[in-house]
């Protein structure tokens, strides 16, 4: 070994081992999230806002079924007291107590400021003797004593008026717990103290509940569901770790039989792993450093690599032939397989160029990986590998396929028709080309999704769909926004666009109307006069309304509700998720319930002209703002391949044979594309990846199969070579293609329909078809 | 022939069951002949005497009863008031402001026990009242009490007891004493003309 290359091997290995040392440290995320753009405006930074630290997205929606009634609502209960201790949650509840005791006491406090009835003659002489009626009759009623409590201080009965304001009072409840309509499960919701996007947090809080739920109700054969954004968060995460993992080790392993077969030496088989192993170390701590993180996704789409990348040692090693180093055959090959790497790696920098945040990463793991593969090839393994040729007549059987490209005319007439029939299909049916729904590229199986939606209905929970946002540059107004549209939301709901909505100026409202509700309290010498007028002829035990007197006195002559008054109760938490301070205004959220056909909901509330507010349809923005990277994204590969054709053209010498080079693999990947709506998979952006990865492979195969070989031999190999890079890429997409997660199995099934395409018509379509 | 199969009846338990047991089987025997009634009617008096209130409040009207735990409670006056408990619902009317109520008597175990206990009386259910209540049988089956003491700590917070009055299958008289000192005399008679 020369000194030159003593130096290049160490510096490799100090470089491969700093890369390994921070490729190990990478922190692994899954939060679909992430895969948000970086750059947001308003509107888009109130969804992710939403979609990250909405309370819906906090809520853990528990079901505890399989047992008989008493037995599932005594592990209710049980489960509930066990949370409600617990640091993860902020708020856990079964139906026990809607509000807990220090929202009662609140509601009790306050109810003369938060009480819809409190208005102009509610305290008059009349009204009052009304209300004395009502509370009489409540009193004489079956249960009056359990149903009319408190009827010294509250007579007009106001805490109960504000209770039964708020929205949805929640599920069914049995045996003092909510249940389902049909009584086979008991339900609570947790709320977690962290963000739907802290998914360390997350976890904790979906293993306490597990833990609490089998040291409290194991005994009695129930069993626990569990959902919400955050615990799909959570398992999506394990899933797509375990998928990762398997799947790199399946791939490695396919490859591995692959290249032990055709090269029978282990040491050949070994070095072909050296340039990925060493561009996937790169790659990942190149990622890592770069974006904090690197996303499970872009871990698995690691897997993928393996096919390509072993592709540059083969090439080397399989045309290598009896007599000649290694490096000699570098020599001979070096100028396409530049080309090879050099073209791949720039489908890679049009994906790095993506404001999606997912996207460019993945460019950038797939770029580094490719370039540091083709470098170790070319300077690393010719210093470290032994030349050990393989005679091509033991893989003859390997070849069969090629039989085919010995008629490129109708080879050719085959790849035309097959694309013109590719594009009649995404013409007639442009709405199953593409799917943009964010939630799909989860990985949490259908059947959990739908015990989601069972869970929520029965929860009567919000969706985590449809919200109206009312923005203002102050908190009194946009209360007070908020308060404006809420008779226009009652039609609503009368009408059935909606179940339900909640808002903040439920819990507070806005100082204007607490000012109006306390002018409307007679002064203590008025309010005793209506009342004695009132009470005349009435049972009434005298002085029984003295604390009534009081408590309206102090509320008419105390200070108004602010939100430090609620600080630590439940309502106070709510509020915290209703009305919040971001990017320098208020937003006040009013989350919508059981919003079925949201077009017809949207041009309702178009038409209201509400100020400052708007209807946020979450997974239709979420939608939307997948379509615009989408778009970016297929800009952004028309710019890649152009890129690529100048590459060529300057590699070739000429656009004619450029052009050449890059048309059967344009072809190849234009009818993957086609079949794959056919084979009932809508493109997502994560298709166009695999695309863009046929396209650099598929260049590989073209770029060899126009370089002019020196003889029948030469030929034979590159035959051979491409045949092998080929099966090993199939076998690593192959693996990929099992995954359960939607996002990899889309890349694994594109790879395998468009590599052996690219194949196909590149020796069709190639200078030198066999 | 109900007369005769409640002869026949008392006269075959009594010898079933012997002497020492003489309150058990009064008690079952009583359950019998109330779960034998499909439908009743009957005029009511009510007596209230409240913390709430300086004079007792006092209201007549009709009581109903259907086999399956119907109960319907029209208050004639001094006002109009009707009160469905069915199900797990019970649902009151105020037929002169036009307002009615639903409320879910799942919701609350003292409001499902009080209307349990009322459901597993009238229908003679004695097992289910059994489950509710500790059950206390004075008297004979021609002049009998039942007096119930609820078992449920959280409806003891509300409930004393509730007493039952009656002769065979005829209930003469409920009385509710409330924790706080409230009592009920609600006092039964047969429709007269």
């Amino acid at each position: 070994m020369t000194r030159r290359a003593l130096a290049v091997v160490l510096v490799w290995l100090a470089l491969l081992a700093a890369s390994a040392l921070v490729a190990s440290r990478a922190r692994i995320t899954s939060d679909f999230t992430a895969f948000l753009p970086a750059r947001l405006d308003a509107d888009q930074a109130l969804l992710v806002h939403q979609l990250r630290e909405g309370v819906a997205a906090r809520m853990i929606l528990i079901g505890i079924s399989g047992a008989a009634p008493d037995a599932l609502a005594g592990a209710s209960r049980a489960l509930a007291r066990r949370l409600s201790v617990s640091a993860e949650f902020a708020y856990v509840n079964n139906g026990e107590a809607r509000f807990g005791a220090a929202d009662r006491a609140l509601v009790e406090r306050w109810r003369y400021l938060l009480s819809p009835a409190v208005a102009p003659g509610r305290f008059s002489a009349a009204g009052l003797r009304d209300s004395l009626q009502r509370a009489l009759e409540a009193l004489a009623s079956p249960l009056g004593g359990m149903l009319a409590g408190g009827i010294a201080s509250d007579p007009t009965g106001e805490a109960r008026a504000y209770l039964e304001s708020l929205p949805a009072a929640g599920p069914d409840t049995r045996q003092g717990v909510w249940f389902s309509p049909d009584g086979r499960r008991a339900l609570l919701v947790a709320e977690t103290r962290a963000a739907a996007s802290d998914l360390d947090a997350q976890a904790r809080a979906v293993s306490e509940v597990r833990s609490a739920f089998a040291a409290s109700a194991g005994a009695h054969g129930a069993s626990l569901t569990l959902s919400g954004p955050g615990a799909f968060a959570v398992e999506s995460r394990a899933l797509i770790r375990a998928d990762a993992q398997s799947l790199s080790l399946i791939a490695g392993a396919a490859v591995l039989a692959l290249l032990l077969f055709v090269y029978r030496s282990v040491a050949l088989t070994l070095a072909c792993f050296v340039p990925i192993a060493s561009g996937i170390a790169a790659g990942i701590a190149l990622v890592a450093l770069a974006f904090g993180s690197i996303h499970g996704i872009s871990l698995g789409f690691a897997a993928i690599l393996f096919g390509e990348a072993v592709d540059y040692p083969s090439y080397l090693f399989l045309h290598n032939q009896p007599g000649e180093t290694l490096r000699a055959t570098l020599a001979r090959i070096w100028p396409t397989l530049r080309l090879a790497v050099l073209t791949t790696v720039l489908g890679g920098l049009s994906m790095l160029l993506s404001s999606f945040a997912g996207l460019a990463q993945l460019g950038l793991l797939l770029m580094s990986a490719i370039l540091v593969a083709g470098l170790v090839t070319r300077y690393v393994l010719p210093e470290i590998a032994p030349a050990r040729p393989v005679a091509p007549a033991r893989l003859a059987p390997l070849l069969g396929w090629s039989a085919l490209a010995r008629h490129p005319r109708p080879l050719r007439a085959l790849a035309w028709s097959a694309l013109a029939l590719a594009i009649a299909a995404g013409a007639l049916r442009p709405g199953a080309l593409w799917d943009d729904d964010l939630g799909k590229l989860n990985p949490i199986p259908d059947a959990e999704r739908r015990a989601d939606q069972e869970l929520r209905a029965e929860l009567k929970a919000p969706d985590v769909g449809a919200v109206i946002v009312v923005r203002a540059p102050g908190r009194e107004l946009a209360l007070e926004r908020s308060e404006a549209l809420e008779p226009a939301l009652q039609r609503l709901v009368h009408d059935r666009l909606i179940a339900g909505f909640e808002t903040a100026s439920d819990i507070l409202p806005s100082e204007a109307l607490q000012r109006a509700r306390r002018a409307a309290l007679p002064d203590a010498p008025a309010l005793r006069r209506a009342l004695a007028q009132a009470a005349q002829g009435l049972p009434f035990r005298p002085r029984l309304f003295e604390p009534f007197l009081r408590e309206v006195e102090r509320a008419r002559s105390g200070p108004l509700l602010e939100p430090a008054d609620l600080r630590g109760s439940g309502l106070g938490l709510k509020l915290d998720a209703l009305l919040f301070p971001l990017r320098g205004e208020w937003v006040a959220l009013i989350p919508l319930r059981g919003a079925g056909d949201l077009g017809a909901l949207s041009a309702r509330f178009q038409a209201l002209h509400a100020p400052g507010a708007m209807l946020l349809d979450l997974r239709r923005e979420t939608g939307r703002m997948i379509a615009r990277y989408r778009s970016q994204t297929l800009a952004l590969t028309g710019l890649g391949i152009a890129a690529m054709f100048g590459l060529l053209t300057w590699g070739l010498g000429g656009a004619r044979e450029a052009a050449r080079v890059l048309l059967p693999v344009l072809l190849a990947a234009a009818v993957a594309a086609g079949m794959l709506p056919l084979l009932g998979s809508p493109l997502t952006l994560f298709h166009l990846v695999a695309l863009l990865f046929v396209v650099g492979t598929g260049l590989n195969y073209s770029l060899f199969f126009n370089r002019v070989p020196r003889d029948a031999g030469e030929r034979r190999r590159t035959l051979l070579s491409l045949t092998v890079c080929c099966l090993a890429v199939l076998c690593s997409a192959g693996a990929l293609a099992l995954s359960a997660t939607p996002v990899l199995r889309a890349i694994g099934l594109t790879v395998l329909a468009g590599t052996p395409l690219a194949l196909v018509f590149s020796a069709a379509f190639g200078r030198d078809a066999p | 022939m109900t007369s005769l199969y409640r002869a026949l009846a008392a006269c075959l338990l009594a010898l079933a069951c012997g002497a020492a047991s003489a309150q058990q089987s009064g008690l079952a025997q009583v359950m019998r002949l109330l779960s034998a009634v499909q439908a009743s009617s009957v005029r009511f008096s009510e007596t209230k005497r409240m913390a709430a209130l300086s004079e007792p409040l006092v209201l007549s009207g009709r009581l109903s009863y259907l086999r399956g735990g119907r109960i319907e409670k029209d208050v004639e006056a001094p006002y109009l008031e009707r009160t469905v408990i069915d199900g797990d619902t019970m649902l009151v009317e105020s037929p002169a402001r036009g307002e009615s109520r639903s409320y879910s008597l799942r919701a609350s175990p003292a409001a499902w026990a009080f209307a349990e206990g009322l459901r597993a009386t009238l229908g003679g259910d004695l097992a289910l009242l059994e489950r509710y209540y500790r059950i206390t049988f004075g008297g004979s089956v021609e002049h009998w009490t039942l007096e119930l003491a609820p078992r449920d700590e959280e409806m003891a917070r509300y409930l004393r007891s509730i007493e039952f009055h009656g002769s065979g299958a005829q209930i003469t008289q409920i009385g509710v004493n409330e924790a706080g000192g409230n009592t009920t005399v609600m006092t039964l008679r047969p429709d007269g003309p």
